[in-house]
């Protein structure tokens, strides 16, 4: 199996932001924003470090 | 006096709620189904066995104790944590060959993030079990 570099990392950041979403905070409402929080900063800054290094190499 | 109180002292300390780790540690979410935490044990468990199950169709490699070295040493404890998963794939001879390609780095870090994650669900399932937590 050789998933893309981007759906890896899509599926990473899905996993990881359900775990931190679920042990980190006390309600199931604070849980899914912190999820979610969590799941767009991973993309988010995965996507700006990946266009950073773009612009670097060039 | 001073013994009594110490004896008091000493009742009123909570135990170790071994159930809740052990469980936890076995089987990620473990420690949530046993506190009857079930829809928090069925996310864990899916993240968890997601992140581990791709890991090994990527065919990321386990670190090895026997190299020495403090870095795989660590890479170890960490892919112990997934419990059964490690375990189970360890007994039925899951081992992956070295490769260059970057799909089997990644699923050698998704098996090693996999037990780092349960690590923080044994102490969730620690904390309710303790009361910190509902």
């Amino acid at each position: 199996m050789t998933p893309s570099h981007l759906t890896a990392a899509f599926v990473f950041a899905l996993a990881v932001s359900v775990v931190f979403g679920v042990t980190s905070r006390n309600t199931d409402r604070e849980r899914l924003h912190y999820g979610l929080f969590v799941f767009a900063m991973f993309l988010v800054i995965t996507l700006g470090a990946a266009w950073l290094m773009y612009y670097i190499r060039r | 006096m001073a013994t009594k109180t110490t004896a008091e002292n000493e009742t009123d300390t909570p135990s170790i709620p071994i159930g809740p780790v052990v469980a936890g540690w076995l089987l990620p979410g473990g420690g949530h189904f046993l506190q009857r935490r079930w829809g928090r044990g069925a996310l864990l468990l899916g993240a968890i066995s997601l992140l581990f199950f791709l890991g090994m169709a990527m065919q990321g490699r386990f670190f090895a104790l026997t190299s020495g070295s403090l870095v795989d040493t660590l890479g170890f404890l960490g892919d112990l944590c997934s419990g059964l998963f490690y375990l189970g794939a360890r007994f039925l001879g899951y081992d992956a060959p070295v490769s260059p390609a970057p799909a089997a780095d990644y699923g050698t870090k998704f098996l090693l993030v996999a037990g780092l994650l349960n690590v923080l669900c044994i102490l969730d399932a620690y904390d309710i079990a303790i009361g910190k937590k509902d």
